[in-house]
């Protein structure tokens, strides 16, 4: 057979490496400063554009696309053209990946600051940048998969399997999650609304997280573990049902994000039995991780990469117990919305990702630099420097978690809320957020070595930008009779498009089945009749809500417990939600629910609240938000977001649309006029006015309907709708 | 309340069933492909990963 010579492009994957090692920094620093902000607001730099609503997107879109997304390419990048023995499919479409995604990357720095977001969780961007991610994963896709078609090895080993199904499930998440109509270049709405954009949300967010930051994980771990240890895998055969049975019972997960919300009980339980299935393939992975290092357990005390990727894989076993073990409802209802998810994902993120990748990068800068680490006793320190850190992070996390969760939950022998103000259970935890800080901070810091490490390293050698290889080219399947004696799983293996299309079904199955159910109840649901579009001002302010990120720290979901109803108000209904383009239920309560606190307070009380929240709630962590005394409301396009969402089937009439502007300032003088009266004097045109509006609205549909229900329904003093 | 609006749905019953039986089905098949296949080639393949050598390594 003829040899064919070639050479594997390092260049793009030094590219990656560097990509992933300067945004790993930086995601980590913006997470330090979200991390000092909750328990020292004035840690927002006094700015708007550094408050931790807006920043902490920033942080969680830094680690998991820039620092984890320029991991994977760096790795998928240089295993698969090792695999295919062949180089990158296209030399140009490497380059424009690379340039591509950071530019999205950037765009992110440059929008989330400014407030411009969807306020869906890990699906922030807006409609351009979302446009852009597609054409770059798509040019991501075409890459790998003509890689794949010019292989010269007939089969395609586990590592690529991963990459396929996080290519083909990451665009189809992202496609659905994204659709929306846009209001202008930078602010656009949810096609979606309340329960069905909860469901699509949550499946979305689960799989980024299951499809971004495990498959293509796992398969790094199926490539890079068995080099760094110089051993083949544990066992193909778990790696064959690890793969099959984890990407197809992932997809189903989802609605675990949603236990005790307003979702339908049999989606909910879905999703709980899913995620405790999800064990068995996650520790069948994990094992089939350790076990390769059985007999080189030796070398683990000496190198500091099989240290890290052990760690890594351990952490791995750990997050996927513990996720399984929060979906279950009754733990679920205890630890939801509370830090022990924060300690949760960070238990995955700082060790299994994290951990995976500095571990890859000790392994492959020096070979693709033709040189050794720098220093191995630097490695050695960073290793031990992370491994504290992830303790010091988790650990606090973990105890505040449990902490508060029990807090709220406490009642008094006479049945009344033990700590019924909301702050007591916040201030409670502070101390566990210092250390929850400081835990970080150590990390940042081995994050750090690790980097100057890697950069002396680099800078001791010289790059093999193009690495030399030889393969004999592989003869296609000529005869008719080849692919019978290869049966089985091998005969996917060795076709591509076969695996691909295998793949789309298993993950297809899962979501449409949870789908279809859920957008049959659409015309279902009973329609709350006292629940109405929100005014011109309302939608206004709801808009000023999702850009300064308020639901990162604050619900919109009462769950059904008493000691929900008792410190919130009545819990949320279904039929609330149905004109809510997005939802804005939350995942965190940083601060209290906010879903019933419509009415609960008087304007000005809100005003002084927004200017400086220790005026109303001493030692409140909640920071001030005065520029929007100063900022007006932007009237210009509110006539085209009604309209939009008239579109979208919110029923607004023509005269609704034609007269928003004017129907908006007519509240917002009724508003200001108010707060004129309680000595708070502001222009009627203040974004403030809005958000009040939005606030005081929140909830009250509901205690409408219940005056009405009673016969003694009177219209509120002020004409909610067409002014 | 959600209990009597998915009731209305009709065979709303079954697709908790169908997804246990899909998955049930698949699970089985794939191990029994995986069980099935050849040790020789088993091991073939999972050396893949450490075929290529890295001649410019200095160690």
């Amino acid at each position: 057979m003829a040899m064919e010579t070639f050479s594997y492009d390092n260049k793009i994957v030094r590219n990656f490496a560097f990509a992933t090692a300067i945004y790993g920094v930086v995601g980590m620093a913006v997470g330090l400063l979200v991390a000092l902000q909750i328990f020292e607001p004035a840690a927002n730099l006094g700015s708007q554009y550094t408050t931790f609503g807006r920043i902490r997107p920033l942080h969680t879109n830094a680690v998991i696309f820039a620092f984890v997304g320029n991991g994977i390419f760096m790795g998928v990048y240089y295993s698969l053209q090792r695999l295919c023995k062949a180089r990158m499919f296209s030399d140009v479409l490497s380059k424009l990946h690379f340039w591509g995604w950071q530019l999205i990357i950037v765009s992110a720095v440059v929008t989330l600051p400014l407030g411009l977001t969807t306020s869906k969780e890990y699906a922030e961007l807006e409609w351009p940048i979302d446009i852009l991610i597609t054409v770059v994963w798509v040019i991501f896709g075409i890459n790998m998969i003509g890689t794949i078609m010019k292989r010269r090895e007939k089969h395609m080993y586990v590592a690529i399997w991963f990459y396929l199904a996080t290519f083909l499930t990451v665009a189809m998440l992202h496609v659905v999650n994204s659709l929306g109509l846009p209001v202008s270049l930078f602010k656009s709405y949810s096609v979606f609304a309340g329960v069905q954009d909860a469901l699509v949300q949550w499946w979305y967010g689960h799989n980024a997280v299951a499809f971004f930051l495990t498959t293509p994980y796992l398969g790094l771990m199926y490539y890079f573990l068995p080099k760094a240890a110089n051993r083949p895998v544990f066992s193909y055969r778990l790696s064959i049902i690890h793969f099959w049975a984890l990407i197809f019972i992932y997809i189903w997960a989802g609605p675990h994000h949603l236990l005790y919300n307003a979702l339908p009980d049999w989606a909910q339980s879905l999703g709980t039995v899913f995620s405790i299935m999800l064990i068995a393939p996650s520790w069948g992975g994990m094992l089939n991780g350790l076990l390769t290092l059985r007999g080189a357990w030796d070398r683990v005390r000496q190198d500091p990469i099989l240290k890290f990727m052990v760690v890594a894989v351990t952490a791995y076993g750990m997050a996927t117990f513990e996720g399984p073990l929060l979906s279950v409802k009754s733990i679920n209802a205890l630890t939801h919305f509370t830090d022990w998810t924060i300690a949760h994902v960070h238990v995955g993120g700082l060790g299994w990702n994290g951990f995976l990748t500095f571990g890859i990068l000790y392994w492959l800068i020096p070979r693709i630099y033709q040189t050794q680490l720098y220093s191995v006793k630097l490695a050695n320190a960073h290793f031990w420097i992370g491994t504290l850190g992830i303790l010091g992070y988790a650990i606090p996390m973990y105890w505040a978690g449990l902490t508060q969760g029990l807090m709220w939950k406490q009642f008094t022998d006479e049945g009344f809320l033990q700590y019924p103000i909301f702050l007591e259970t916040v201030l409670q935890i502070v101390p566990m957020y210092m250390f929850r800080a400081i835990g970080g901070g150590i990390y940042l810091i081995g994050a750090i070595v690790g980097v100057y490490n890697l950069v002396l390293t680099a800078r001791q050698g010289t790059l093999l930008a193009e690495e030399q290889a030889s393969a004999p080219a592989l003869v296609a399947d000529t005869e008719p009779d080849t692919a019978k004696n290869v049966y089985g799983h091998r005969w996917i293996e060795s076709r591509p498009v076969q695996f691909l299309v295998a793949t789309l079904i298993a993950v297809t199955i899962g979501g449409v089945i949870e789908f279809v159910p859920a957008f049959l109840i659409k015309s279902n649901v009973p329609t709350i009749e006292s629940v109405q579009p929100y005014t011109a001002l309302e939608l206004s302010g709801r808009d000023i809500y999702i850009r300064e990120g308020c639901n990162t720290c604050h619900s919109q979901q009462v769950r059904p417990f008493r000691s929900e109803t008792e410190r919130y108000g009545e819990y949320s209904k279904p039929g609330e939600f149905v004109y809510d383009h997005p939802f804005l239920w939350g995942s965190k309560r940083i601060g209290p629910d906010l879903a019933r606190i419509g009415d609960k307070y008087p304007d000005a009380w809100h005003y002084n609240h927004m200017i400086d929240p220790r005026s109303m709630s001493p030692g409140s962590l909640m920071p001030p938000y005065p520029w929007l005394a100063d900022q007006s409301i932007d009237l210009s396009i509110i006539g085209k977001k009604l309209s939009v969402m008239k579109t979208l089937g919110v029923p607004y009439s023509d005269e609704e649309v034609s007269s928003a502007a004017d129907n908006t300032m007519a509240q917002a003088r009724e508003i200001s006029e108010g707060l004129a009266a309680s000595g708070i004097n502001v222009e009627s045109d203040r974004e403030i006015v809005a958000l009040i509006a939005y606030l005081q609205r929140l909830g009250t549909d509901l205690k409408a309907q219940r005056v009405s229900d009673n016969k003694q329904y009177k219209p509120k003093p002020y004409v909610r709708r067409g002014y | 309340m959600y209990r009597q609006i998915l009731e209305s749905i009709q065979g709303i019953e079954i697709y908790p069933v169908m997804s246990f039986v899909i998955f049930m089905i698949v699970f089985v098949l794939i191990s029994y492909k995986a069980f099935r296949m050849k040790s020789s080639s088993v091991e073939e393949l999972s050396y893949l990963p450490l075929e290529d050598n890295h001649g410019n390594i200095k160690k």
